[in-house]
């Protein structure tokens, strides 16, 4: 409780369930003939898993990093609940952000915002361009 | 020589099959729904029959008195699907090369792709993906991989079905020319009548999982 350990962990929490749900719908979309062929050419099912499985799913399993990501980015009530908000230690953007506001530092809380939005904008700007780029490789 | 009697549960009928061949193309043929994947699931360990036993060469792959059942890694058996199952995110070399990492004494290399590639016509496809492959070339890719690990079966199930006329005529007899350079038995599946007749050394026709005496090759 209350250190950064506290804080990841209650990302972690709020947002498994996001990553959960996309991830088994990528490996759900996978078509089972795939498997079926790697089996008859003598691959052994850890083979399969990571030679065919994975690789196939990657973009869906991608999707749901990105879901998590955000998601964990803007966790706040959990977060203010068991890590606290201790200023170097386990304070969040989302908590420094609100905290500003409450202070009536708008210059800070404004900073922050715009950090955090360049920042995410940045993230999926860039796995975008991955993903595009992963897609014409295939077609 | 391939040998099996199975029966198999299905959600309609039961499977019941008895067959026996040398190194010949047999033709399983009847209509949709009939069974017929089935069997060659079954022969490829991809399903397991609820009783009977298959034997290939003398290796028993399967046995439910004996309660053998070879894993479908193990069976060297090699698999045409019906919609090629071409992992989409290799090339085509890549395709072709996969069954062959697996071979710990022979590991498989560039030059046996590439030759292999140029038996069917398809090399200078080597860099290609699925994706970028029509339909013919793609069942020629996908019969240099089935055959590729060497093996002592080849199992096609419904190789024409996708084709348009010429591309579908010109296969025939090349599946033909690749059973008499590989010599080992060949199982095929459609439900097209002319097909089975330009192909079957052997025709059995399959109905709700029943064996039926084939019609003679003259009535074809």
């Amino acid at each position: 409780m209350f250190t950064w350990w506290a804080a990841v962990l209650a990302s972690v929490v709020v947002a498994f369930p996001l990553m959960y749900q996309s991830a088994k719908a990528a490996f759900r979309s996978v078509d089972v003939n795939f498997e079926k062929a790697a089996r008859t050419l003598g691959a052994s099912e850890v083979r399969i898993f990571f030679t065919i499985t994975v690789p196939l799913a990657w973009p869906g399993i991608l999707a749901g990093l990105v879901l998590t990501f955000a998601r964990a980015l803007g966790e706040f009530g959990a977060t203010l609940m068991v890590a606290g908000n201790i200023p170097g230690q386990t304070q969040t953007v989302p908590l420094a952000i609100y905290f500003a506001v409450e202070s009536g530092d708008n210059t800070t809380a404004g900073v922050l915002v715009a950090v955090i939005t360049v920042f995410s904008f940045a993230v999926i700007f860039w796995v975008n361009r991955w993903a595009k780029r992963r897609g014409n490789n295939s077609e | 020589m391939l040998e099996f009697q199975i029966t198999k549960t299905l959600w309609y009928f039961d499977l019941e099959l008895h067959v026996r061949i040398g190194n010949q193309i047999l033709v399983l043929w009847g209509p949709s729904g009939s069974g017929k994947t089935t069997v060659l699931h079954c022969l490829a360990g991809l399903l397991k029959p609820s009783a009977g036993f298959i034997e290939l060469n003398d290796r028993v792959l399967f046995s439910s008195d004996r309660k053998i059942n070879v894993p479908a890694r193990l069976r060297n058996t090699g698999y045409l699907f019906q919609d090629y199952a071409l992992f989409s995110h290799m090339t085509v070399r890549h395709n072709v090369m996969y069954g062959l990492l697996k071979r710990k004494n022979r590991p498989g290399t560039d030059a046996d792709v590439v030759e292999l590639l140029k038996l069917f016509g398809v090399e200078h496809l080597a860099d290609r993906y699925p994706g970028q492959l029509s339909g013919g070339e793609k069942q020629r890719v996908a019969l240099a991989r089935a055959l590729a690990v060497q093996p002592e079966l080849l199992l096609l199930d419904e190789p024409l079905n996708a084709l348009d006329k010429n591309t579908r005529v010109s296969l025939r007899q090349e599946i033909k020319k690749i059973h008499r350079r590989w010599r080992i038995p060949f199982v095929l599946v459609t439900h097209n009548e002319e097909d089975a007749g330009f192909l079957g050394d052997e025709i059995v026709y399959l109905n709700r999982g029943r064996l039926f005496s084939p019609p003679s090759p003259a009535t074809l």
